[in-house]
């Protein structure tokens, strides 16, 4: 009789344990390198990105824990649709939203309300509105944006303020990002930096690094009143300062859409 | 029937009037065999680029030329780095952190036991959450004090004495040998901020500057080392106070023995341009869009992923194409600075090891807070 017992806890362990530890760190990787398509579509003239693959690889290859939920697409495979809301027509709840980090690596700009992140096939769109995504309702804690000009400082608040639903940052930049062979190491360093424990914003901010291209690399966070005090921030008590990856320190509660107060944002000129 | 006839024959005459009086020697216009040619011309290597990478073309010669470069057939050495030991450099790695500890920010001493390894990869962090990180391959070693980079203020910090400060670390805590015909001097200064703004209103509190970030650079006989190797970057917070550093340097073991012929800015840009063609393809930017924001020559040193025989000549040009609405690109493309190269300064970039896209989404999974 205790011999079942303790064979049915074992099993029940085995079975619950490896799901709650691989459902913390899930991830998504999508590349675009080739703009032939879209340039064709829409008369840009989008250069290839040579080291696309690099950086997604070195991401996958630190952070694949084999998590059911875990994606790698590359090319046409990278669907604007991934990260928009599936009540807007997107695909975000299967794919962008569905993971804890969602890190992409194509061309971007910023319209002043919007992201603008290039793809090469038109599922739905060949660019992506960020007006449409709503961010965190389901999963994603981490969205990580290696594309130029995602978030200039002129446009943060109307950017930001539109898709952060339960999302803790964007890791993006508020210049250029080089594609570049010496910045091809960012993925795997950002991806080290969270294995090693940094805080996330760290993580992002030293990763994209290598003090030679001038990376242009900018964190944002959505953060509580309780922080803000009066314009005086408690940062130690941040989303910025506090969260880690899944498994590597704390971790952040996800805060809603409503109850956002301020955005933090940390960046490298 | 006859106008049939003879409106061809009139026609053709008058087009093979026009085609003689176009051709200047007969042997132009087809009637005179031409003179067996005896030296061919030289058959260029570059590829023929069109009009518009022509402009683009000039435009980065023009950049290239501004700024100083190699002057075509100069001869020029190559340096051999010394040999990097990866024992050594977990050692080193070790002794350094813990020469600088004290400044850096205290807490308990590394021990080699205590670094973990990940390929090539060696990492620890002590009590007081200073981090230490090292590569074999290329000797890269990295001590940051976490709780101070990235945050806290330096707000009455100079970025010249910000480089004052960062050169008497580096000189009092000898992280790096200089020969005698080795220079270091201040390649960049770079500075990271935090800011808020409110959500609902927008309303943006003052920017808060967390640290100045010195970059070291290094020059070998009066030429500058290019390349994220080759530097120490010092960051610095509060009134002054070194919060960590990075060193990305190899030390140099000798002049090699052979000597290599400077290319000139204007091969260069040739070159520089085809790589551009290769990313561009048939739709190259106007030259107007393109920004040149750097031309650098001198002796690249590479990452720190990677290992390292040699210095040699490069150029490494950073271009930039700008849109309001379309997504903007960053390249820097890096071409040899002499007319040979005695190890590769790049490698081909890598494929996609991407999963399938699935014909139908798969099952959603719960919420996850």
């Amino acid at each position: 009789m205790r011999l079942c017992f303790l064979v049915g806890m074992a099993l029940l362990l085995g079975a619950l344990l490896p799901v709650s530890v691989a459902r913390g760190a899930s991830i998504g990787v999508e590349g675009v390198k080739y703009f032939s398509n879209h340039n064709a579509a829409l008369g840009e003239d989008l250069d290839t990105l040579s080291y696309t693959f690099n950086l997604c690889n070195g991401v996958w290859n630190k952070l694949n824990t084999g998590d059911s939920r875990n994606f790698y697409f590359g090319r046409t495979d990278c669907w604007e649709q991934d990260l928009r809301d599936v009540g807007q027509g997107g695909l975000d709840s299967s794919y962008g939203d569905n993971v804890d980090l969602f890190f992409l690596c194509t061309h971007g700009n910023n319209s002043g309300s919007s992201v603008i992140l290039a793809y090469d096939t038109a599922q739905q769109w060949w660019h992506s509105d960020t007006t449409k995504w709503k961010l965190g309702d389901r999963n994603l804690e981490w969205l990580a944006l290696y594309a130029c000009r995602t978030l200039p400082f002129s446009a943060i608040w109307d950017t930001c303020s539109r898709f952060f639903y339960g999302l803790h940052m964007v890791l993006g930049s508020h210049d250029s990002l080089w594609d570049c062979w010496t910045t091809e190491e960012c993925g795997r360093d950002f991806a080290q930096n969270l294995k090693d424990g940094d805080r996330v914003s760290d993580a992002w901010l030293d990763g994209l690094s290598d003090w030679w291209c001038d990376q242009n690399a900018l964190v944002a966070s959505a953060e509580r009143f309780g922080t803000y005090r009066g314009g005086d921030f408690d940062w130690p008590n941040t989303t910025m300062d506090r969260d880690h990856y899944h498994g590597r320190g704390y971790v952040c509660s996800d805060i809603p859409h409503s109850q956002i107060y301020w955005f933090g944002y940390s960046w490298i000129d | 029937m006859r106008v049939r006839v003879l409106l061809p024959a009139a026609v053709s005459g008058i087009c093979c009037a026009l085609l003689w009086g176009m051709a200047h020697t007969p042997v132009q216009a087809g009637l005179v065999a031409p003179a067996p040619q005896v030296v061919r011309p030289p058959v260029s290597t570059q590829p023929i680029l069109s009009a518009e990478y022509q402009a683009l073309g000039q435009k980065i010669q023009g950049a290239m030329q501004q700024r100083p470069h190699f002057a075509e057939g100069e001869s020029l050495p190559i340096y051999k780095l010394k040999r990097v030991d990866p024992a050594q450099v977990r050692s080193r790695a070790v002794e350094l952190a813990n020469r600088v500890l004290g400044k850096i920010g205290g807490g308990k001493a590394f021990g080699t036991a205590a670094l973990e390894a990940d390929e090539d990869y060696l990492f620890a962090r002590n009590d007081q959450g200073v981090k230490l990180r090292a590569y074999t391959k290329s000797g890269f070693l990295s001590v940051v004090n976490q709780n101070r980079v990235f945050r806290g203020r330096c707000d009455s910090l100079t970025d010249t004495q910000a480089a004052e400060i960062a050169r008497k670390f580096v000189s009092e805590s000898k992280l790096v040998e200089l020969l005698p015909n080795e220079k270091l001097t201040v390649a960049d200064v770079r500075h990271a901020y935090s800011q808020g703004l409110v959500a609902k209103t927008g309303e943006k509190s003052a920017p808060v500057l967390n640290n100045v970030i010195v970059i070291l650079g290094r020059e070998l006989d009066g030429k500058p080392v290019i390349g994220p190797g080759g530097r120490v970057v010092v960051f610095l917070s509060g009134p002054g106070e070194v919060v960590g550093f990075h060193r990305n340097w190899r030390d140099v073991e000798a002049v090699a023995g052979e000597k290599v012929k400077g290319k000139g800015p204007a091969k260069a840009a040739q070159q520089v341009t085809a790589e551009l063609s290769k990313i561009h393809g048939r739709r190259p930017p106007t030259a107007q869009a393109l920004r040149v924001s750097r031309a650098e020559f001198g002796y690249f040193a590479d990452g720190k992923h990677r290992a390292q025989q040699f210095l040699q000549p490069a150029y490494a040009v950073h271009v930039e194409v700008r849109s309001e609405r379309a997504p903007n690109s960053a390249n820097v493309i890096i071409v040899s600075g002499a007319d040979r190269t005695v190890e590769p300064l790049t490698s081909p970039p890598g494929e996609a090891r991407v999963t399938k896209r699935p014909a139908t989404p798969p099952p959603v999974g719960p919420v996850d807070d």
